[in-house]
């Protein structure tokens, strides 16, 4: 009963398409193993981890933007201390750098 | 009373609509003539320690990085205008006006996009829709924290309004004319 149960219901889960990926004999091996250990067909193993890599890979960007954005007031505010306050040229320059350097990470994106 | 408008003569869409806005209220247009009307600019959300250059290279790279060029509107641009009388009230001190400007750019960023403000005295006899002094809002339609697009119906247009009057009223002098009342 629990058999055809199990039948009827990968039944209505069709599976019709087909994905193909052409790969080295290394990284075969290592999806082979890592399937193995997650008790896993090595195809149905690649699939959970395209999809699971794109959901973690759609938070982690929003949470790198509200990163980003966060450190570009802080920097403005750095900016607007520094109008009014006397600081050593090193300190500066240093300070400068860092906001270059926030400004690559935007391409980045 | 401040005049809250919203700028809806274009659309916004093509992919030079953020360059054009930024540097039209930054006045660093090619050939620009007329950088001595602007006051000053600040934003939330974007570096203004830095050049135009800057805010809209992050703009456009939050915008990219939502797919925006199937999305509609790049920006929403919205200019408060300020009477002579109420720049009176704010002690004809800019510095004042500017903390006005950066109150009510908080609004657009609290509520998750990014906002470049300039502040504006035009000349008598200038041709703008928006004469004397006045505060131009750009802000990017893309909410950076859920990608969603910026909406906003007449309702919440109507009550950005009044805010921005009260937050402009908290820096403002008291009325000479209304502490002469007796009640």
């Amino acid at each position: 009963m629990e058999q055809e149960a199990e039948k009827l219901r990968k039944k209505t889960e069709w599976k019709n398409e087909t994905v193909t990926a052409r790969v080295t004999s290394e990284e075969k091996e290592k999806i082979r193993k890592q399937a193995e250990k997650e008790k896993k067909s090595a195809s149905q193993y690649m699939v959970d981890a395209a999809l699971a890599g794109m959901e973690r890979r759609s938070s982690k960007d929003k949470k790198r933007v509200w990163i980003l954005i966060n450190n570009q007031n802080i920097l403005n505010d750095i900016f607007t201390i520094l109008r009014d306050e006397t600081v050593s040229e090193e300190l500066y320059g240093k300070i400068t750098e860092l906001a270059e350097e926030e400004n690559k990470l935007w391409q980045c994106l | 009373m401040a005049m809250l408008i919203t700028m809806n003569k274009g659309k916004y869409t093509n992919k030079d609509a953020v360059e054009n806005v930024i540097r039209y209220i930054t006045r660093t247009r090619a050939m620009e003539d007329r950088a001595d009307e602007q006051i000053a600019w600040g934003g939330w959300g974007i570096g203004i320690y830095q050049t135009p250059e800057l805010v809209i290279e992050q703009f456009c790279g939050l915008q990219k990085n939502h797919r925006i060029e199937k999305r509609g509107s790049r920006i929403f641009h919205e200019v408060l205008g300020i009477t002579e009388k109420e720049f009176g009230r704010l002690g004809h001190d800019y510095n004042r006006v500017y903390q006005v400007a950066v109150n009510c750019a908080q609004y657009y960023f609290a509520m998750g996009h990014q906002v470049v403000f300039a502040i504006h005295n035009a000349k008598d006899g200038c041709l703008e829709r928006n004469k004397g002094l006045h505060i131009h809002f750009v802000v990017n339609t893309i909410n950076f924290a859920t990608g969603n697009k910026w909406h906003s119906n007449l309702r919440e247009n109507w009550q950005r309004d009044r805010f921005f009057n009260d937050i402009m009223r908290r820096f403002m002098d008291p009325d000479p004319l209304e502490s002469e009342l007796p009640f």
